[in-house]
Protein backbone atom coordinates (compact mmCIF):
# COMPACT_ATOMS: atom_id res chain seq x y z
CA UNK A 1 0.00 0.00 0.00
CA UNK A 2 1.82 3.77 -0.96
CA UNK A 3 1.93 6.47 1.41
CA UNK A 4 1.96 9.85 0.57
CA UNK A 5 2.83 12.89 2.22
CA UNK A 6 1.85 15.98 1.07
CA UNK A 7 3.94 19.32 2.24
CA UNK A 8 2.48 22.43 1.13
CA UNK A 9 5.14 25.17 0.78
CA UNK A 10 3.53 27.65 2.86
CA UNK A 11 3.42 24.81 5.72
CA UNK A 12 6.85 24.77 5.98
CA UNK A 13 8.42 26.25 9.65
CA UNK A 14 10.17 29.76 9.31
CA UNK A 15 12.89 31.52 10.46
CA UNK A 16 13.89 34.63 9.88
CA UNK A 17 17.57 36.28 11.01
CA UNK A 18 17.77 38.74 9.85
CA UNK A 19 20.84 37.77 7.29
CA UNK A 20 19.17 34.46 6.96
CA UNK A 21 15.88 33.26 5.71
CA UNK A 22 15.03 29.99 5.78
CA UNK A 23 12.04 27.88 5.33
CA UNK A 24 12.54 24.43 6.67
CA UNK A 25 10.64 21.21 5.59
CA UNK A 26 11.72 19.49 9.16
CA UNK A 27 11.88 20.20 12.31
CA UNK A 28 14.93 22.33 12.55
CA UNK A 29 16.85 24.16 15.15
CA UNK A 30 14.11 26.70 17.08
CA UNK A 31 10.95 25.15 14.70
CA UNK A 32 9.85 21.59 16.22
CA UNK A 33 6.80 20.24 14.53
CA UNK A 34 6.41 16.41 15.48
CA UNK A 35 4.16 15.62 12.51
CA UNK A 36 7.52 16.85 10.49
CA UNK A 37 10.89 15.17 11.89
CA UNK A 38 11.95 13.20 8.97
CA UNK A 39 11.70 11.52 5.69
CA UNK A 40 13.12 8.32 5.95
CA UNK A 41 16.89 9.14 6.17
CA UNK A 42 16.44 12.59 4.47
CA UNK A 43 15.86 14.24 7.67
CA UNK A 44 16.85 18.37 6.86
CA UNK A 45 15.29 20.01 3.81
CA UNK A 46 16.28 23.77 4.30
CA UNK A 47 15.44 26.19 1.97
CA UNK A 48 17.84 29.03 2.47
CA UNK A 49 18.48 32.67 1.18
CA UNK A 50 21.52 34.84 2.54
CA UNK A 51 21.78 38.27 2.40
CA UNK A 52 24.86 40.01 0.42
CA UNK A 53 28.07 39.33 2.07
CA UNK A 54 26.61 37.46 4.88
CA UNK A 55 27.14 33.66 6.13
CA UNK A 56 27.33 31.06 8.42
CA UNK A 57 30.80 31.70 10.86
CA UNK A 58 32.81 28.54 11.30
CA UNK A 59 30.61 25.56 13.14
CA UNK A 60 31.33 22.14 13.78
CA UNK A 61 28.94 19.17 11.92
CA UNK A 62 29.11 15.81 12.91
CA UNK A 63 28.06 12.53 11.72
CA UNK A 64 25.52 13.73 9.03
CA UNK A 65 25.71 13.81 5.05
CA UNK A 66 25.02 17.17 4.33
CA UNK A 67 24.34 17.88 0.54
CA UNK A 68 24.20 21.85 -0.73
CA UNK A 69 22.52 23.24 -3.95
CA UNK A 70 23.13 26.68 -4.99
CA UNK A 71 19.98 27.90 -6.65
CA UNK A 72 21.07 31.19 -7.10
CA UNK A 73 24.17 33.17 -6.80
CA UNK A 74 27.53 32.54 -5.26
CA UNK A 75 28.69 30.49 -1.65
CA UNK A 76 32.04 30.29 -0.81
CA UNK A 77 33.40 27.36 1.31
CA UNK A 78 35.80 27.18 3.81
CA UNK A 79 36.57 23.80 6.08
CA UNK A 80 38.90 22.34 8.54
CA UNK A 81 40.06 19.98 6.08
CA UNK A 82 41.85 22.87 3.81
CA UNK A 83 39.12 22.88 1.02
CA UNK A 84 38.18 26.53 0.08
CA UNK A 85 36.03 27.06 -3.00
CA UNK A 86 33.13 28.76 -4.70
CA UNK A 87 29.86 26.79 -5.38
CA UNK A 88 27.34 28.07 -7.79
CA UNK A 89 24.37 27.25 -9.75
CA UNK A 90 24.60 24.22 -11.62
CA UNK A 91 27.11 22.86 -8.69
CA UNK A 92 26.77 20.60 -5.66
CA UNK A 93 28.27 19.96 -2.81
CA UNK A 94 28.66 17.59 -0.26
CA UNK A 95 30.26 16.89 3.16
CA UNK A 96 30.31 13.71 4.97
CA UNK A 97 30.72 15.09 8.25
CA UNK A 98 31.38 12.28 10.59
CA UNK A 99 33.71 12.38 13.27
CA UNK A 100 33.68 15.92 12.92
CA UNK A 101 34.26 18.55 10.25
CA UNK A 102 34.01 22.74 10.98
CA UNK A 103 33.02 24.96 7.95
CA UNK A 104 32.06 28.51 6.94
CA UNK A 105 29.53 29.38 4.49
CA UNK A 106 29.65 32.90 2.98
CA UNK A 107 27.62 34.86 0.30
CA UNK A 108 30.46 35.77 -1.78
CA UNK A 109 28.77 38.67 -3.53
CA UNK A 110 28.72 42.12 -1.85
CA UNK A 111 25.43 43.53 -3.88
CA UNK A 112 23.58 40.14 -4.38
CA UNK A 113 21.57 37.26 -1.89
CA UNK A 114 22.71 33.51 -2.12
CA UNK A 115 19.76 31.14 -2.56
CA UNK A 116 20.95 27.34 -1.91
CA UNK A 117 19.19 24.04 -0.25
CA UNK A 118 20.84 22.22 2.48
CA UNK A 119 20.12 18.71 2.60
CA UNK A 120 21.18 16.33 5.82
CA UNK A 121 20.61 12.81 5.33
CA UNK A 122 21.47 10.46 8.23
CA UNK A 123 24.70 8.31 7.10
CA UNK A 124 24.62 4.40 6.99
CA UNK A 125 27.44 3.88 9.57
CA UNK A 126 28.52 6.58 12.34
CA UNK A 127 32.00 8.59 12.68
CA UNK A 128 33.31 8.05 9.26
CA UNK A 129 36.47 9.53 8.31
CA UNK A 130 34.92 13.51 7.52
CA UNK A 131 35.43 14.12 3.75
CA UNK A 132 34.74 16.90 1.42
CA UNK A 133 33.81 17.02 -2.22
CA UNK A 134 32.09 19.47 -4.90
CA UNK A 135 31.26 19.39 -8.89
CA UNK A 136 30.01 21.36 -11.60
CA UNK A 137 26.90 19.51 -13.51
CA UNK A 138 26.21 20.19 -16.91
CA UNK A 139 22.58 21.40 -16.54
CA UNK A 140 21.80 20.27 -20.35
CA UNK A 141 22.18 16.70 -19.27
CA UNK A 142 18.53 17.66 -17.11
CA UNK A 143 16.47 19.26 -19.99
CA UNK A 144 13.48 17.31 -20.12
CA UNK A 145 15.02 14.04 -18.45
CA UNK A 146 16.05 13.46 -15.03
CA UNK A 147 20.27 13.80 -14.43
CA UNK A 148 21.26 11.91 -11.45
CA UNK A 149 23.37 14.01 -9.02
CA UNK A 150 24.09 11.95 -6.30
CA UNK A 151 24.22 8.26 -5.47
CA UNK A 152 25.88 5.73 -2.69
CA UNK A 153 28.72 5.10 -5.44
CA UNK A 154 32.03 6.51 -5.93
CA UNK A 155 31.88 5.67 -9.27
CA UNK A 156 28.44 6.49 -10.57
CA UNK A 157 27.11 10.00 -11.40
CA UNK A 158 27.35 12.75 -9.42
CA UNK A 159 28.46 13.25 -5.73
CA UNK A 160 28.61 10.12 -3.22
CA UNK A 161 27.54 9.84 0.35
CA UNK A 162 27.14 7.61 2.89
CA UNK A 163 24.14 5.93 2.51
CA UNK A 164 21.68 4.28 -0.15
CA UNK A 165 20.13 7.37 -1.68
CA UNK A 166 19.92 8.88 -5.20
CA UNK A 167 19.16 12.46 -5.81
CA UNK A 168 18.06 13.38 -9.77
CA UNK A 169 17.19 16.83 -10.82
CA UNK A 170 15.06 17.88 -13.94
CA UNK A 171 14.24 20.79 -15.82
CA UNK A 172 11.34 20.52 -18.18
CA UNK A 173 8.94 21.94 -20.82
CA UNK A 174 5.07 22.29 -20.09
CA UNK A 175 3.42 18.95 -20.83
CA UNK A 176 6.68 16.96 -20.89
CA UNK A 177 6.70 13.94 -18.15
CA UNK A 178 9.63 11.67 -16.76
CA UNK A 179 9.32 8.29 -15.51
CA UNK A 180 10.88 7.20 -11.84
CA UNK A 181 11.86 4.37 -10.85
CA UNK A 182 13.42 3.74 -7.31
CA UNK A 183 17.11 2.67 -7.30
CA UNK A 184 16.28 0.42 -4.36
CA UNK A 185 13.19 -1.42 -3.15
CA UNK A 186 11.70 -0.15 -0.47
CA UNK A 187 13.18 3.20 -0.92
CA UNK A 188 11.16 6.13 -0.76
CA UNK A 189 11.26 9.37 -2.79
CA UNK A 190 10.70 12.65 -1.35
CA UNK A 191 9.69 15.03 -4.67
CA UNK A 192 10.71 18.93 -4.24
CA UNK A 193 9.52 21.38 -6.66
CA UNK A 194 12.33 24.27 -7.12
CA UNK A 195 10.71 26.20 -10.01
CA UNK A 196 7.11 25.91 -11.62
CA UNK A 197 4.32 23.11 -11.39
CA UNK A 198 4.18 19.56 -11.69
CA UNK A 199 1.97 16.79 -11.32
CA UNK A 200 3.13 13.42 -9.40
CA UNK A 201 1.11 10.73 -8.38
CA UNK A 202 -2.05 12.65 -9.46
CA UNK A 203 -1.05 15.74 -6.88
CA UNK A 204 -0.17 18.91 -8.14
CA UNK A 205 2.14 20.75 -6.89
CA UNK A 206 3.46 24.40 -6.65
CA UNK A 207 6.87 26.04 -6.46
CA UNK A 208 8.76 24.44 -3.15
CA UNK A 209 5.95 22.11 -2.48
CA UNK A 210 7.10 18.64 -1.25
CA UNK A 211 5.58 15.54 -1.45
CA UNK A 212 6.62 12.43 -0.26
CA UNK A 213 6.04 8.71 -1.52
CA UNK A 214 7.02 5.58 -0.22
CA UNK A 215 6.02 1.90 -1.12
CA UNK A 216 5.57 3.24 -4.43
CA UNK A 217 8.23 1.77 -6.96
CA UNK A 218 8.03 4.07 -10.02
CA UNK A 219 5.93 7.04 -11.17
CA UNK A 220 5.60 10.24 -13.33
CA UNK A 221 6.44 13.64 -13.26
CA UNK A 222 4.80 15.77 -15.53
CA UNK A 223 5.82 19.84 -15.82
CA UNK A 224 2.58 21.80 -16.04
CA UNK A 225 4.30 25.32 -16.24
CA UNK A 226 7.48 26.06 -19.03
CA UNK A 227 11.19 26.10 -17.43
CA UNK A 228 9.41 23.74 -14.05
CA UNK A 229 12.45 22.31 -12.73
CA UNK A 230 12.19 19.50 -9.30
CA UNK A 231 14.26 17.27 -7.02
CA UNK A 232 14.42 13.94 -6.54
CA UNK A 233 15.53 12.70 -3.54
CA UNK A 234 15.60 8.73 -2.83
CA UNK A 235 16.27 7.37 0.60
CA UNK A 236 16.07 4.45 2.73
CA UNK A 237 12.81 4.46 4.79
CA UNK A 238 13.66 2.64 7.75
CA UNK B 1 11.79 25.69 41.54
CA UNK B 2 12.50 22.32 40.27
CA UNK B 3 15.32 20.88 40.37
CA UNK B 4 17.28 20.70 36.94
CA UNK B 5 17.64 17.60 34.85
CA UNK B 6 21.14 16.07 34.74
CA UNK B 7 22.10 16.04 31.16
CA UNK B 8 25.12 14.26 30.26
CA UNK B 9 26.89 14.88 26.71
CA UNK B 10 29.42 12.24 26.01
CA UNK B 11 31.76 12.20 22.78
CA UNK B 12 35.57 12.24 21.32
CA UNK B 13 35.26 15.51 19.77
CA UNK B 14 35.66 17.86 22.62
CA UNK B 15 34.89 21.14 20.09
CA UNK B 16 31.81 19.48 19.69
CA UNK B 17 30.71 18.06 23.17
CA UNK B 18 31.61 21.89 24.54
CA UNK B 19 29.05 23.50 22.07
CA UNK B 20 26.34 20.72 22.68
CA UNK B 21 27.48 21.84 26.74
CA UNK B 22 26.49 25.38 25.88
CA UNK B 23 23.75 24.67 23.55
CA UNK B 24 21.73 22.17 26.47
CA UNK B 25 22.50 25.26 28.65
CA UNK B 26 20.25 27.45 26.63
CA UNK B 27 17.35 24.70 27.54
CA UNK B 28 14.86 25.70 29.99
CA UNK B 29 15.43 23.44 33.42
CA UNK B 30 18.70 20.89 31.95
CA UNK B 31 22.10 20.92 33.63
CA UNK B 32 25.03 19.70 31.25
CA UNK B 33 27.84 17.72 32.06
CA UNK B 34 30.37 16.12 30.17
CA UNK B 35 32.70 13.17 29.36
CA UNK B 36 34.71 12.56 26.57
CA UNK B 37 35.49 8.93 27.11
CA UNK B 38 33.31 5.79 28.11
CA UNK B 39 35.02 5.56 31.39
CA UNK B 40 34.39 8.96 32.44
CA UNK B 41 30.78 8.80 31.26
CA UNK B 42 30.15 5.93 33.32
CA UNK B 43 31.46 7.55 36.13
CA UNK B 44 29.19 10.22 36.30
CA UNK B 45 26.12 7.70 35.36
CA UNK B 46 27.29 6.13 38.80
CA UNK B 47 27.77 8.90 40.87
CA UNK B 48 25.27 11.67 39.43
CA UNK B 49 21.27 11.54 38.58
CA UNK B 50 21.39 11.45 35.08
CA UNK B 51 18.14 11.70 33.52
CA UNK B 52 19.45 12.05 29.53
CA UNK B 53 22.55 10.75 28.21
CA UNK B 54 23.70 12.27 24.33
CA UNK B 55 25.99 10.26 22.47
CA UNK B 56 27.96 12.73 20.22
CA UNK B 57 30.36 11.73 17.96
CA UNK B 58 33.79 9.44 17.42
CA UNK B 59 32.79 6.86 20.01
CA UNK B 60 33.49 3.14 18.92
CA UNK B 61 30.28 1.04 19.24
CA UNK B 62 31.28 -1.41 22.14
CA UNK B 63 31.57 2.16 24.10
CA UNK B 64 28.45 3.55 23.28
CA UNK B 65 26.68 0.50 23.98
CA UNK B 66 28.46 -0.01 27.38
CA UNK B 67 27.40 3.56 28.47
CA UNK B 68 23.69 2.79 27.50
CA UNK B 69 23.86 -0.76 29.69
CA UNK B 70 25.45 1.08 32.95
CA UNK B 71 22.70 4.11 32.11
CA UNK B 72 19.96 1.98 31.72
CA UNK B 73 21.47 -0.68 34.58
CA UNK B 74 21.46 2.51 36.61
CA UNK B 75 17.98 4.29 35.95
CA UNK B 76 15.79 2.39 33.09
CA UNK B 77 13.53 5.48 32.64
CA UNK B 78 16.86 7.08 31.44
CA UNK B 79 16.50 8.96 27.75
CA UNK B 80 19.50 8.05 25.67
CA UNK B 81 19.64 10.24 22.68
CA UNK B 82 22.09 8.97 19.66
CA UNK B 83 23.11 12.82 18.58
CA UNK B 84 23.45 13.72 14.90
CA UNK B 85 24.95 16.54 12.89
CA UNK B 86 26.86 18.16 15.94
CA UNK B 87 25.31 21.46 16.71
CA UNK B 88 21.60 23.36 17.17
CA UNK B 89 20.22 21.83 13.87
CA UNK B 90 18.68 18.83 14.98
CA UNK B 91 19.48 18.76 19.05
CA UNK B 92 16.00 20.94 20.66
CA UNK B 93 13.93 17.81 17.83
CA UNK B 94 15.75 15.09 19.49
CA UNK B 95 15.83 16.63 23.22
CA UNK B 96 12.03 17.51 22.26
CA UNK B 97 11.39 14.15 20.85
CA UNK B 98 13.33 12.07 23.93
CA UNK B 99 10.81 13.88 26.83
CA UNK B 100 7.89 13.52 24.41
CA UNK B 101 7.31 17.23 24.60
CA UNK B 102 8.77 20.53 23.30
CA UNK B 103 12.08 21.77 25.21
CA UNK B 104 12.12 25.55 24.97
CA UNK B 105 14.93 27.35 24.89
CA UNK B 106 16.05 30.41 27.10
CA UNK B 107 16.49 32.38 24.50
CA UNK B 108 16.01 32.03 20.95
CA UNK B 109 19.42 31.02 19.13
Amino acid sequence: MSNIVLHKANTRGAANHGWLKSFHTFSFAGYYNPERIQFGALRVLNDDTVSAGMGFGEHPHDNMEIISIPLEGDLEHKDSMGNTAVIRKGDIQVMSAGTGIFHSEYNKNKGEQVKFLQIWVFPNKRNVTPRYDQITLNEADRKNKLQQILSPNKEDEGVWIHQDAWFHMGSFDKGVSANYTNKKPGNGVYVFVLKGQFRVNGIDLDQRDGLGLSAIEQFDVLALTDNAEVLLMEVPMQ
Amino acid sequence: MEKPIQVLIVGKNETIVLLLKRLVNRFKGLHPIVAFCDKSAIDSIQCQPIELVILSSGLLEDCENRIKEKALAKNQGIKIIVHFGGGSGLLKCEISEAFGKEIEWVEAL
